[in-house]
């Protein structure tokens, strides 16, 4: 029995060669690029400099979970967590549901050239550099005659320092954020909308469908394999994504709601010039990170066809 | 297309292989010269690559320069666009046993670790032009274990000074601030009278300066309390961080009475050094007490939009009811270092030794043969005139930027519509005050604690919270002082500063002061 | 396409969505147009306006000339386009490739390949153990060190797994009853079928390079191996005025009408690419014709 499953594994696998010849140069470069590399891991265990030599490291003292520890105990541990979480927890609702409801939008638009001048002119802002999207904050938010601070005094309201105030902080940064990468992020939804078969719709006119309905039932499960695939994508990195933004946009009086995990490690590694507390809290954000994976993937698995693997 | 892009694509790749095959001649040349690979993170060089790039020629003239004077083939690699870029470049050479002879850092960073081998006994057998160019206290900031552990870079500074419009005062009828209560009523006759309009900003603060300065601090805090902005001794004989001393509350008070009052300008807490720049240059500030050049750089472009547009400080120095407000940042850690790993660490010291030894060596590292030259005419034996467009050499081998060796120069004359204000301040203008003001410590408080070493592994090890309380500190003070926190809760915070872990900072600090200082 | 008449609803929804879209201009691009602007405006302009800049009293081009001042931008240039154009074509190669090979389900090993594919995207690289890597592959200060060490992005190849498995599996199948190899299949059907996935993910990769800064600083120590982007960052965060003494260029320029400048730069190339892979966007183009 086993002898024969085997066999019929070992034909296809001879079958498939050619595929595999396919594959074979990526796999390389992972193992190479990505997986050699994981092993500067191990000075997570250990207490060494960031300019450590190899034999520095090897020479070390294990020290379990000292790194691991020395993070989680400190005393805003839970609010940066919490920090991060609540970043991460915002750009997935919002920055990763935008471009969605935008490419579908885009995609009503019937005039070709209109069509074409919206999506362009909203995929400039991806261009702008991190450190000139911040100048452009303050310069919008500045009290000193900023657009939106004078809007709202031309409305009776009365303006502050939004950049500088816990209460607005977090959607400053994320409007920033969103504003940004909106356009871009519709890219690939518009490659996926382009793959519907232009008959689909038209069958669903004559059968009385209005411009709603076909969108539910065309577009939209059209391009969920698309929807599907980014989120898990975006799940697995977001917990990594942000650093830069914030980093320019906040100050002391807003870390309350903007130190995240990133920003914490930079700034112990401006303090103390440990490897090993970069690479543990590294480590430990993978591990979240890893956790959101298999569990969205193992959602996703179940209520459609869609996964990362398996 | 295709056909294009191929074409393209040949075309670079030619270029690039030449590229190679240049770069692979420098490699095969003589084995027997002495080659040192140093990084170039003086901060000169970072400056001048903005605009400016080294030619080839150049590059290969300079090269030679210093070859034929030292015996030494230097390759100075060029900085990143910051210093935190710098550090991690530098850890991956160091990390990866590449070759690197010389960088700037912090020393104590190093020598813990034993990354950085001492320079004592090449200062007496290959370096005798540098150490006479600098006070003991540089000198001292790198000393430890009876051994010099790199080449000076900082003198004491009083980094922070108050400035204030000289021209504003005068159409306000006021005198230059001798106190705090001075300064509050000119911000308050500024904010009334408005000189530049809508724009006007009393007082520009910044609560971030550069080199580990904090200006808002340094600049203030020594009119509060006893000892300004500086570990102290309490009398239970422990140190104890700045922000435990009696004072503080006071300081913060005022601030928050300021902010409140719109004196200080609001997005004070986000600030960059550009936008502050800007924000001066704009001719629309009472007041700043930020990095003292961001005020003495800037002043061309503040007469371009304001002709009458003066700053100045007081001499004196401004005075509160615990003495006078500012601190002076001692002579810091920074300073170029060898590396352990390096097979000619007397060469850095020989080269460098050279650039000091005369201000033609000196002059010609920074800016390169043919873009200046005497001039006895305009000031005297020593005066200095710069010729014709600035180009061709970004200062790769211009190390020794350091107050000392320009003072060793004497009077740099410079061009009279740039930079006098900036130069009058280093005192090397010629018709500065005397000691520099940016030197002169007598405006302000010495920190009880300079040039204690404390070891950050030491740190690492017995205070975990470090990183806390410094987030604590910050985070707070921004909240007492913006008003989201009510002054009387002051005590509460220290009571959270104990909890996050201060009882650890105050031993291990401790410790090490009364090891150091007997 | 509008002969087919619309319900009143449609009609509301169809000027909602064109409001909706003008507005989407605005707000996308009056603070662009302003950066932009920004750049046009002499120093007295910049220090005595306050709020958007849109339209310059007086157009200066003093921060372009400061900026193409520096000769080494044109070379800097050129290794930019050698590896956005090298880079992409490795990166899309074996990027289509793979992808390729694991959108087949029944292919055995392939749940393991793709879990390792998984695991690369949660653990990114670290920079230590990298540089000593390229340092031992000899790669340190080459331009190649831009080009090997990123010839896949992951997360691009679960989407092109995702892009391929949208081809009906009937057509394949015909193909192999005719004889076909599997690389032909991927060469002369696939590949052709989603081009407008590949071209997308090409833009991608292309706008990545061309945006690539980090590991150029790192591992490249020869000035004249940099790409734009390392030359224009330096303009654009480096203060003005440093130390003593480094005031002798021309008078400084608002650091903002300077990044404006860097942005137009760097970006108008990657702007005027975007129409180009528009194209291909064209509804109906890639999978129409199969489904039908």
């Amino acid at each position: 029995m086993n002898k024969i499953k085997n066999r019929s594994l070992w034909k296809k696998i001879t079958n498939y060669k050619l595929l595999y010849a396919l594959i074979l140069p990526g796999l390389i470069y992972i193992i190479v690029f990505r997986y050699i590399p994981l092993l500067g891991t191990v000075v997570a265990f250990k207490k060494v400099p960031t300019f450590a030599t190899i034999e520095q490291i090897i020479a070390a003292d294990w020290v379990g979970l000292y790194q691991f520890q020395k993070f989680v105990s400190s005393h805003y541990f839970w609010n940066i967590l919490g920090n991060t979480f609540a970043l991460a927890g915002l750009r997935m609702v919002f920055e990763f549901g935008a471009p969605i409801i935008l490419a579908l939008l885009m995609n009503e638009i019937r005039r070709v050239a209109f069509k074409r001048v919206v999506q362009t002119i909203s995929y400039m802002p991806y261009f702008i550099s991190t450190v000139v999207l911040a100048g452009l904050v303050f310069n919008l938010l500045s009290t000193q005659s900023g657009i939106i601070p004078d809007i709202i005094t031309k409305f009776g309201g009365k303006s502050i320092y939004y950049l500088g105030d816990v209460r607005y902080f977090r959607t400053v940064l994320l409007s920033a954020i969103i504003w940004k990468n909106i356009g871009w992020g519709t890219i690939i939804y518009l490659a996926a909308l382009s793959g519907i078969d232009q008959q689909l719709y038209e069958a669903a006119r004559i059968d009385g469908a209005n411009r709603w309905i076909q969108t539910l039932k065309i577009s939209l499960p059209s391009i969920s394999f698309a929807v599907i695939i980014m989120f898990l994508l975006r799940i697995s990195v977001v917990l990594n994504q942000g650093f830069e933004e914030t980093l320019l946009l906040y100050s002391p009086a807003v870390y309350q709601v903007s130190d995240i995990i990133d920003t914490y490690v930079y700034r112990v590694g401006l303090l103390q010039n440990q490897a090993s507390f970069g690479a543990a809290v590294g480590l430990f954000k993978s591990l979240l990170a890893l956790t959101l994976v298999l569990g969205s993937n193992y959602v996703t698995k179940k209520f459609s066809d869609h996964s990362l693997y398996g | 297309m295709i056909k294009k892009l191929i074409i393209a694509l040949l075309l670079v790749s030619l270029t690039i292989s030449s590229g190679f095959a240049s770069g692979q001649d420098d490699k095969s040349s003589d084995e027997e010269v002495k080659k040192l690979v140093v990084y170039g993170n003086g901060g000169f060089m970072r400056a001048r690559l903005r605009s400016i790039s080294t030619t080839d020629e150049m590059k290969q003239k300079m090269h030679d320069w210093i070859l034929e004077n030292t015996g030494y083939s230097v390759e100075v690699i060029a900085p990143g666009t910051t210093s935190e870029q710098d550090v991690q470049k530098i850890n991956l050479l160091l990390a990866s046993g590449s070759q690197l002879d010389g960088f700037w850092g912090d020393w104590p960073d190093y020598y813990a670790q034993g990354a950085i081998q001492p320079l004592t006994e090449h200062f007496d057998t290959v370096g005798a032009n540098i150490l006479p160019a600098w006070p003991k206290s540089s000198v001292d900031a790198l000393t430890h274990d009876g051994e010099i552990w790199g080449i000076p870079r900082v003198t004491p500074m009083m980094s922070s000074p108050a400035f204030f419009r000289t021209d504003w005062l005068a159409d306000l009828g006021m005198d230059m601030p001798e106190t705090i209560d001075d300064m509050t009523a000119y911000f308050a006759a500024v904010q009334a009278a408005k000189p530049a309009g809508d724009r006007t900003i009393p007082l520009l603060l910044n609560p971030k300066g550069v080199h580990g300065a904090v200006p808002m601090l340094d600049g203030l805090l020594g009119a509060f309390t006893e000892y300004g902005y500086s570990n102290w001794l309490d009398k239970d004989g422990m140190l104890k961080p700045y922000i435990l001393q009696p004072g503080v509350a006071d300081f913060v008070t005022q601030l928050n009475e300021w902010f409140e009052a719109g004196y200080i300008y609001p997005e004070f807490a986000s600030l960059d050094q550009n936008k502050i720049r800007d924000l001066i240059s704009s001719a629309v500030v009472g007041a700043t007490i930020s990095t003292s050049t961001d005020t003495t750089a800037t002043d061309a472009e503040q007469r371009k939009i304001d002709p009458d547009c003066d700053f100045d400080l007081n001499p004196a120095g401004i005075r509160g009811p615990k003495g006078l407000a500012e601190t002076a940042t001692p002579s810091g850690y920074q300073a170029q270092l060898v590396p352990a790993s390096s097979k000619y660490p007397e060469g850095i010291v020989v080269v460098q030794n050279f650039l000091y030894d005369n201000a033609a060596n000196f002059l010609t590292s920074l800016y390169g043969p043919g873009n200046w030259e005497w001039d006895e005419s305009k000031g005297g034996e020593a005066a200095v005139a710069f010729t014709g467009e600035y180009k061709d050499y970004a200062g790769d081998y211009g190390w020794s930027v350091s107050l000392p060796a320009w003072v060793g120069i004497g009077k740099i004359n410079d061009r009279e519509d740039q930079n006098y204000k900036q130069h009058h301040y280093f005192g090397i203008s010629g018709i500065g005050r005397t000691p520099p003001d940016v030197t002169n410590t007598d405006r302000g408080k010495l920190p009880v604690d300079a040039y204690v070493l404390y070891d950050q592994a030491v740190l690492e090890e017995e205070v975990p919270g470090l990183a806390d309380l410094q987030r604590m500190m910050d985070e707070e003070v921004f909240k007492f002082i913006m008003g989201s926190r009510d002054i009387s809760e002051w005590d509460s915070f220290v009571k959270e500063l104990y909890s996050a872990g201060m009882d650890d900072w105050i031993e291990s600090h401790t410790k090490m002061y009364k090891d150091q200082r007997g | 396409m509008n002969n087919i008449t619309m319900s009143r609803g449609e009609k509301v929804f169809s000027v909602f969505n064109y409001a909706f879209m003008l507005l989407i201009i605005v707000v996308f691009l009056f603070p662009f147009l302003s950066v932009v602007m920004t750049s046009f405006v002499s120093t007295e302009e910049y220090l005595t306006r306050t709020g958007l800049i849109l339209i310059p009293k007086k157009f200066d081009f003093s921060a372009y000339q400061m900026i193409f001042k520096n000769k080494m931008i044109y070379s800097a240039y050129g290794i930019t386009f050698f590896r956005t154009i090298v880079g992409t074509f490795f990166q899309i190669s074996i990027t289509t490739a793979m992808a390729y090979g694991l959108s087949k389900d029944d292919l055995p090993g392939r749940k393991t390949i793709q879990v390792l594919l998984m695991l690369c995207l949660v653990f990114p690289v670290q920079i230590i153990p990298q540089f000593l890597l390229i340092k031992n592959l000899g790669l340190i200060n080459s331009v190649w060190a831009m080009i090997f060490p990123w010839m896949m992005n992951i997360q691009y190849v679960f989407l092109m797994i995702a892009f391929f498995k949208q081809v009906p599996a009937s057509l394949e199948e015909a193909a192999i009853i005719d004889g076909c190899s599997h690389v032909s299949i991927f060469f002369r059907i696939i590949l052709p079928l989603c081009l407008p996935s590949v071209a997308t993910i090409a833009l991608f990769y292309a706008v990545w390079h061309w945006n690539s800064w980090f590991d150029a600083q790192m591992f490249i120590n020869d000035i004249k191996l940099y790409p734009m982007q390392n030359l224009l960052k330096r303009i654009l965060e480096v203060p003005q005025l440093g130390d003593i003494g480094g005031g002798l260029e021309d008078a400084p320029l608002p650091s903002e009408s300077i990044k404006g400048a860097v942005i137009i730069i760097t970006s108008l190339p990657m702007l005027c690419l975007y129409p180009f892979v528009q194209k291909y966007f064209v509804t109906g183009f890639m999978m129409g014709s199969v489904k039908g």
